[in-house]
């Protein structure tokens, strides 16, 4: 195809070359796992955003909602164990239908809707976490995540490869996935055709909050603790990587499969910079222009498209 | 059909304006029977010093939503100028005055920055201005150096706690002066009735000769300017330069605007209405406060409320799809 | 043609009101199948809203509908179309991001799903290509993202939708209704739809709505006329031809004074070049030039995508326009950046062709619209509007162009699309202009507003300015222009002086055109 859809794969293989130079600690298979343990977070939050922003909506709850579900998953490990997980994606599909009830019934911009849902969990976070952090005892928990089957390969690769597989189905092969297409490129006419489009933007917030419920649960057990800022990263990085992957922001062209890549592209970008010790707060900065950079990108090749 | 139109437009005006008024008063009461200190003096006065923070920064965002666009980045601007005005309060040696204007001169670099992504990369408002709002926060964090900046400076206490006119603090006062010659250039100016068009129909109002790009640059840099002005007000108030200062006015600012009845999409509304939405807004959160309410519930109770006052003051016969 | 017995489609004392105000009433009106009938009707006379409730869009307040022997009482299109009825809009309600197989069965997939919740594309894809190839559409791919097809196969994948879908709820004889399926093409595309629809015409029955009154002549079959809201007139084939169309949609015979071809403007090599246009070239455009003088009118026709709207958009700097050649007004050349403001600054109005989003901006007042290009005649103190002298002016404009409305306050979006031009045209008069290009000006106009646009036209070339009329409409061009231009594959063809006495016909002009 054109040179757009190759364009974050070849991102990818120079980061990787320019970060392996710059400090081969890079390249070890240490820091490899390292990398694999953030993608993978980073996917499964990730694949449910790229079903909203698909939509042509935006989801700004996403790290609240990780964060969330990842206090209550730590706080309930010790009754619950592995169960903490089920009920963490629950959490998160609670809120995501709040996302979607407001959105759709009281016709409130995505924007306003999710930075109020964020909002409102920042309160509830702080009031769980008592705003300092949980730590999780329970090996067993920490190991669902950081077990390796293969050497140097956390079992939560497995989970985050499963989910993208099960979402690039549903975006590709169910009514679902294309309907979320559909809206995004022209709502009007979706409407009219008979699409239920209400329950499309519903179903789709649930999703997204239900992967970033599962999401935080993984965080926690990954971090072995969970802490009432955890999320945080996710708001702008599973946009990011969305982005980055060959979704327009603004819906309508794109999908769950090309997510990945994006994944990938942030998650080495993220580890890179911090393995070359870059001064914390220009690694803000950075990632702040990368959105930037990929939006204006994918601008190009929308309007050369189209000039064809 | 045409009559059926205007006493409809009629109606719809009147209720973009009862209904905040309804929700003030129901507001006031409320508060007011929860604990009969709320209607104090004393309190009043609080209320107009911690509101006229978000009322600076409302203001300059209904410039921004009103020709269709976002700023997501306002809070970082406040914040960015905050510390950096605190900073040289404490190790510059430069006065008050030097610092304002060097204060306002960031907001409106930040301004520039925004317009020139949006006007000139092309990138969607809401994009351009989450990035912003990582890098100034990015910058802001790099700045302060993790640490709190506390300084002491007369001239600024006063320039936010003095007293000019009887017992009004000068915070209100500027606030009030800076949003009356706000809602004026809004509602009257040529610029204004630029922003209107544009949020309105941006390709009709290029094509009859209204200088888009400019308009949108200074709307963008407007904004900054008052997030500047609102930064340093916060530090002048507190003395103070903390990270994350200005975070919450996001919601909060986005909240009042259309609260005070300006469409998200642009086009309608207007600077003098925001002041509505802010005042709805800082009544809630001075009165969760006097009621003795617990900090991490007022932040819930708040999210909600703004979702529910947005709801029932969205104008949704001109959101003709919801995105 | 045969004469059936009954018919397939029977609405009996139809009426339709929104918020109070009648639309239409007492509307009879039969489908027979293997028929096109067409309805006419101006602006308002409620044509659109009939076929609208025909489709299920519309509910009507009275009435009845029979629909194959049994009622018919759809609550949304989408009970239209399981029932047999599909509507081919304007701007096609194809979803532009799906591929066209996708489009054909969007919100009916449950009907191809396997276990597990997961569509067979696979299926789909067969049904579309069948029923393509049935259809003589082979060279449409199902596959193919239908924004890639130009606008005239994206109307052809609609109506074989309609056919699709009429086959999926096994309707055997759908009834396709069109809603001013020609409003955007040229006469090529349009001779290929009228003769795919007759093609089609064995299989199923079409409902024509169009502006253009010679279209029904030449493909209906019958035709329904509507006034104000009623049906006055049925017309059988042979008994219909378009003056008498004119005559029973606004009362009167139409006749040469329309286009006030009596008042046409003598312009001669005295009067000074206002335009100069030399070697415009980019896009579809090869290579244009042409003088335009005071108080003339220059007509360019063609067929569409022959560059003429290009060359309008390069003059008035609309992006995006050819780059190359230059413009001059008044003997001053306009740059190539900032090419819109320099014109504006030169006294160059433009009225563009989508008069919604380009011409006003519906949301705010009819004051606020015609003083949008004036702005600063508008102040008293400097940079800040006196609603005063705006409502002023505004209500000088209502006045002098008969502008139908409440008041300057009035939101332009309540008026009707005559009444919005002439809010475009006072726009820029309030401004004033020495030369003033028009891109289709009376396009979804009825047809008594156009003849006050028309004669507006000529009122402002009798004050010297220089009018460049783009146009679709091959009447009009012959009518008003002083001068025609004939534009084929981005190059003017031909040049035909029109004067009042000696007008070219269409066909000397339809020749230069292919």
């Amino acid at each position: 195809m054109s040179f757009g859809r190759f364009a974050p794969l070849l991102v990818l293989v120079v980061l990787g070359l320019v970060f392996a130079t710059l400090n081969p600690v890079f390249a070890t298979p240490d820091n490899a796992r390292n990398i694999l343990y953030l993608a993978s977070i980073l996917l499964v939050a990730s694949c449910g955003a790229t079903f909203v922003i698909l939509m042509g909506s935006i989801d700004l709850s996403v790290g609240a909602i990780a964060t969330v579900s990842g206090v209550v998953a730590a706080l309930l490990v010790p009754k619950l164990g592995a169960g903490a997980l089920v009920v963490a994606s629950l959490v998160g599909l609670a809120v995501g239908i709040v996302n979607g009830l407001l959105y759709v019934y009281l016709r409130i911009p995505s924007i306003l809707v999710t930075l109020g849902t964020a909002t409102s969990l920042t309160g509830v976070i702080l009031f769980l976490s008592d705003g300092g952090s949980i730590p999780i005892r329970d090996t067993g928990y920490v190991a669902l995540t950081q077990m390796e089957p293969v050497p140097f390969v956390p079992m939560i690769v497995v989970y985050a490869i499963i989910i993208y597989a099960i979402c690039v189905l549903i975006g590709d092969r169910t009514r679902f996935g294309r309907m979320t297409l559909a809206i995004g490129g022209d709502e009007q006419t979706t409407k009219l055709v008979g699409v239920p489009v209400d329950f499309v933007k519903i179903q789709a917030f649930a999703l997204s909050g239900a992967l970033c419920g599962l999401c935080g649960a993984l965080l926690a057990s990954r971090l072995g603790t969970a802490t009432g800022s955890m999320g945080d990263f996710l708001m702008l990085e599973t946009i990011t990587a969305v982005v980055v992957g060959g979704t327009a922001i603004t819906g309508g062209v794109g999908g769950v499969a090309r997510t990945l890549l994006g994944v990938l592209v942030v998650a080495m970008l993220s580890n890179g910079m911090n393995i070359i010790a870059l001064h914390p707060y220009l690694q803000t900065i950075i990632k702040g222009c990368v959105i930037l950079v990929a939006v204006i990108a994918m601008n190009r090749t929308l309007s050369a498209r189209e000039a064809t | 059909m045409a009559a059926a139109g205007a006493s409809y437009a009629r109606n719809r005006a009147m209720m973009g304006v009862l209904v905040p008024v309804l929700f003030l008063v129901l507001l006031v009461v409320a508060f007011t029977l929860l604990n009969d200190r709320f209607l104090s003096w004393v309190n009043l006065f609080n209320l107009m010093r911690q509101s006229s923070i978000l009322l600076l920064v409302a203001t300059g965002t209904t410039f921004v939503i009103l020709m269709g666009a976002i700023d997501l980045s306002i809070g970082s601007i406040v914040t960015l100028v905050a510390i950096t005005a605190a900073l040289l309060l404490r190790d510059s040696g430069l006065g008050a005055a030097e610092v304002l204007l060097i204060g306002a001169a960031i907001g409106a670099a930040c301004g520039l920055i925004n317009g020139a992504l949006v006007v000139y990369a092309r990138v969607p408002a809401f994009v351009a201005t989450l990035s912003t709002m990582i890098v100034f926060g990015g910058v802001s964090t790099w700045v302060a150096g993790g640490a709190n900046v506390t300084f002491r400076n007369a001239d600024m206490t006063w320039l936010a706690s003095g007293k000019l006119i009887g017992q009004i603090p000068n915070s209100g006062l500027w606030a009030l002066a800076i949003f009356a010659v706000a809602a004026f250039v809004g509602a009257r100016s040529i610029f204004g009735r630029a922003l209107y068009a544009i949020g309105a129909g941006e390709t009709t109002a290029r094509l009859s000769g209204i200088n888009v790009p400019r308009t949108q640059m200074v709307a963008f840099v407007v904004s900054g300017v008052l997030c500047a002005l609102a930064g340093l007000m916060l530090v002048a108030r507190t003395s103070t330069g903390t990270a994350r200062m200005g975070d919450d006015l996001l919601l909060e600012a986005i909240a009042a605007v259309v609260m005070g009845g300006t469409a998200l999409s642009g086009g309608a509304g207007g600077v003098h209405r925001t002041i509505l939405g802010v005042l709805v807004i800082s009544v809630l959160k001075n009165g969760l406060n006097v009621a003795g309410v617990h900090p991490y519930v007022q932040i819930c109770i708040t999210g909600l409320i703004v979702i529910i006052a947005v709801t029932l003051t969205l104008d949704r016969s001109r959101l003709a799809f919801v995105k | 043609m045969n004469a059936p017995r009954k018919p397939i489609l029977e609405i009996r004392g139809a009426a339709k009101s929104f918020a109070g105000v009648t639309v239409f009433e007492g509307v009879d009106l039969d489908i027979y199948a293997n028929e096109i009938i067409g309805i006419a009707g101006e602006n308002g006379a409620g044509k659109s809203t009939t076929l609208k409730m025909i489709a299920g869009i519309h509910k009507p307040s009275k009435g009845t509908m029979t629909l194959f022997g049994k009622p018919y009482n759809p609550d949304r299109y989408t009970d239209a179309v399981r029932a047999g009825v599909s509507m081919v809009f304007q701007e096609q309600a194809l979803v532009p991001n799906l591929r066209v197989y996708e489009n054909f069965f969007l919100s009916h997939e449950s009907k191809f799903t396997r276990a597990g919740g997961l569509v067979d594309s696979g299926r789909m894809i067969e049904l579309a290509e069948r029923h393509l190839r049935e259809l003589g559409l082979g060279h449409v791919d199902p596959r193919r993202v239908t924004g890639s097809y130009e606008f005239h196969d994206r109307q052809m994948i609609e109506i074989a939708k309609a056919f699709v879908l009429a086959d999926f709820f096994k309707v055997e004889h759908p009834i396709v209704l069109l809603d001013e399926p020609t409003a955007a093409i040229g006469d090529k595309e349009v001779a290929l739809l009228f003769e795919s629809i007759r093609r089609f015409r064995d299989r199923a029955s079409f409902v024509l709505i169009t502006h253009r009154l010679a279209e029904y002549v030449t493909l209906c079959d019958r035709l329904y006329v509507m006034k104000d809201g009623r049906m006055v007139a049925e017309m059988g084939k042979g008994d219909f031809a378009t003056s008498r169309i004119h005559e029973a949609m606004v009362g009167r015979a139409r006749d040469e004074e329309y286009y006030k071809e009596g008042t046409q403007k003598a312009v001669t090599a005295a009067d000074p070049v206002l335009l100069s246009v030399k070697g415009i070239a980019g896009g579809h455009v090869q290579d244009v030039s042409f003088d335009l003088r005071q108080g003339e009118i220059l007509g360019i026709g063609g067929l569409v995508g022959c560059g003429k709207e290009e060359v309008a958009r390069a003059i008035v700097g609309f992006e995006p326009f050819p780059t190359s050649g230059t413009v001059t007004v008044k003997g001053q050349q306009l740059p190539l950046r900032k090419r819109g403001p320099a014109a504006i600054a030169a006294s160059v109005g433009f009225v563009p062709k989508e008069r919604k989003t380009e011409g006003i901006i519906p949301y705010l007042s009819v004051a606020a619209n015609t003083s949008l290009a004036a702005l600063g005649k508008v102040t008293r103190l400097p940079g800040i509007i006196s609603a005063a002298k705006e409502n002023a002016l505004a209500r000088e404009f209502i006045k002098l162009l008969h502008v139908r409305t409440t008041g300057p306050r009035q939101l332009c979006q309540f008026l009707s699309g005559g009444n919005q031009q002439k809010v475009v045209m006072a726009k820029w008069l309030a401004r004033g202009v020495d030369v003033l290009v028009l891109d289709n000006p009376t396009r979804g106009v009825d047809v008594g507003a156009k003849e006050e646009i028309y004669g507006l036209l000529r009122d402002l070339t009798a004050r010297g300015v220089a009018i460049l009329l783009i146009t679709d409409d091959l009447l009009e061009l012959i009518g008003l222009s002083n001068r025609i231009l004939i534009m084929r594959d981005g190059k003017v063809v031909t040049e035909r002086p029109a004067p009042p006495e000696a007008k070219p016909t269409e066909q000397e002009l339809v020749g230069f055109m292919v």
